[in-house]
């Protein structure tokens, strides 16, 4: 289990505000990690530095080698990373077969797609993100559960390695929370390697074996789930100082 | 509240809530972020309709009213990232404020009392409200509130984006309206401090009140953490 991602000293500054702070970890090939952090804390920030949506101010992002830093959204792409939003946006009028197709047109989509042809291949990523019944219909008439799986559905088709999920529970019910989950362990079971935020954490923190915390930007620890919410900062930056007293 | 439900189309953001104010209470309800305390108070104030349920203030249904009109009945919400009006000065968001108030000398003594609890209004009363800090703005959005002389005080999260020792400011004000007698409903996620504060809390985990008790009670309760950290 080489390192398939390295973030070192990333630094990411905006106008008096450093969102992400001089932030150093790794993620390994096929691991399942989580990035947890109270609102604000600069997750989705650090996923635009990672993806190539936004600069650093200074520090490296290697991934499978090669060093990313700075590098264009679809050179990235094209390397295997691909990423999910917090807000879902599809191509609202086109079938779900359609907005699949688009990221199978992907230089790794269509490698993935040469034996069997880009059609079979977005049916086959649509079973498995099990929208495969509603192939033909349009995301504009679908429930919000859908959509994200729609948003799952199209990075799978650059065929990633590393799957970047950003917040993949926000605005779900319970039963569409639980099948993202159950969509989420099949792609890693699959040999994808994952690396997702949430803020709700009921879901993510029973998810992952391994989560990362942030808050303000800056690293603060890492580990098992159970280790890290009992840490003292972690602690403190979801429930408020003097936290760790509480039972 | 009796049973009160509400719906964002099929997300569920309030499930069978059942909440009890004492006059002169501070009630206190805690819980991580989209559990549904803003909806809470949105639901009481009119902003939002409850989509089942009924909810009653001073003996009167309000369920179904107009936000304007439950204001004048006597509640006042300082809604979450304070909601002011930017390119107003201090002293005209407090008069916006004081719009519901129909004795002009009630009005003189409301604005002595938050300038006493907030002296840093007085000294920024013509200045414009886009350019405070944000404890300041937190400030003016609950004095804003205050004037309007409520019988029930909503608090929306006013810790949030707050430095330590702007928040702690904040809630010496907090407790300072709890001891004039204001009947208050606060609704933070830093629950060590509204447990400072509040006396009786409410813990809400997506959309359900899941314990409730005493500051005293919920201090000894591991669930408190369980439900922020997820585990």
């Amino acid at each position: 289990m080489g390192v398939i991602l390295e973030v070192k000293n990333l630094t990411k500054k905006y106008s008096g505000l450093t969102a992400v702070n001089d932030m150093s970890f790794e993620v390994h090939r096929g691991e399942f990690t989580g990035l947890i952090g109270p609102n604000g804390a600069g997750k989705t920030t650090l996923f635009n530095l990672i993806s190539g949506m936004e600069k650093p101010n200074s520090g490296v992002v290697r991934f499978d080698g090669y060093n990313i830093t700075g590098m264009k959204p679809h050179k990235i792409v094209n390397l295997g990373i691909a990423r999910t939003f917090q807000l879902v946006r599809s191509f609202k009028f086109m079938t779900l077969l359609d907005n699949i197709s688009v990221s199978c047109l992907s230089p790794r989509g269509k490698k993935l797609a040469k034996e069997y042809g880009i059609d079979e291949s977005a049916s086959s990523i649509l079973s498995a993100v099990g929208l495969v019944d509603k192939a033909r219909i349009p995301p504009i008439i679908l429930p919000h559960g859908d959509l994200r799986k729609l948003q799952i559905g199209k990075a799978l088709g650059t065929n990633p390695k590393l799957l970047l999920l950003d917040e993949p529970f926000s605005g779900l019910t319970h039963e569409e929370q639980k099948g993202i989950t159950d969509l989420i362990i099949k792609l890693h079971a699959d040999g994808v390697s994952v690396f997702m935020t949430g803020h709700v954490l009921r879901e993510l923190m029973n998810l992952v074996p391994r989560a990362i915390a942030m808050h303000q930007g800056k690293y603060i620890t890492e580990g098992p789930p159970e280790e890290v919410a009992r840490n003292k900062i972690v602690l403190e930056a979801y429930l408020g100082k003097g936290a760790e007293d509480l039972a | 509240m009796r049973k009160i439900y509400h719906y964002y189309g099929k997300a569920r953001a309030l499930e069978e809530i059942n909440l009890t104010i004492e006059e002169g209470a501070l009630d206190a309800v805690i819980g991580p972020n989209g559990a549904g305390k803003s909806t809470l108070l949105r639901v009481i104030s009119g902003l939002e309709e409850p989509d089942r349920g009924k909810i009653e203030f001073l003996g009167e249904r309000i369920d179904e009213m107009n936000p304007h009109k439950i204001a004048k009945k006597g509640i006042a919400h300082c809604p979450e990232r304070r909601r002011l009006f930017y390119d107003m000065t201090v002293m005209e968001n407090i008069e916006m404020g004081a719009y519901v108030l129909k004795d002009r000398s009630k009005y003189k003594e409301l604005l002595d009392f938050v300038f006493e609890l907030f002296p840093r209004l007085k000294e920024r009363r013509k200045q414009r409200a886009g350019t405070l800090s944000g404890g300041e703005q937190q400030m003016l959005a609950i004095a804003r509130a205050i004037v309007a002389n409520p019988k029930l005080l909503l608090l929306d999260e006013p810790s949030l984006g707050l430095a330590p020792k702007v928040k702690d400011k904040i809630f010496v004000a907090i407790n300072q309206i709890k001891h004039e007698g204001t009947t208050t409903l606060l609704v933070e996620q830093d629950a060590v401090l509204a447990m400072k504060v509040g006396e009786n809390i409410h813990l809400l985990e997506e959309g359900k009140i899941e314990m409730r008790g005493t500051k005293e009670e919920l201090e000894k309760e591991p669930r408190i953490k369980t439900v922020y950290l997820g585990i």
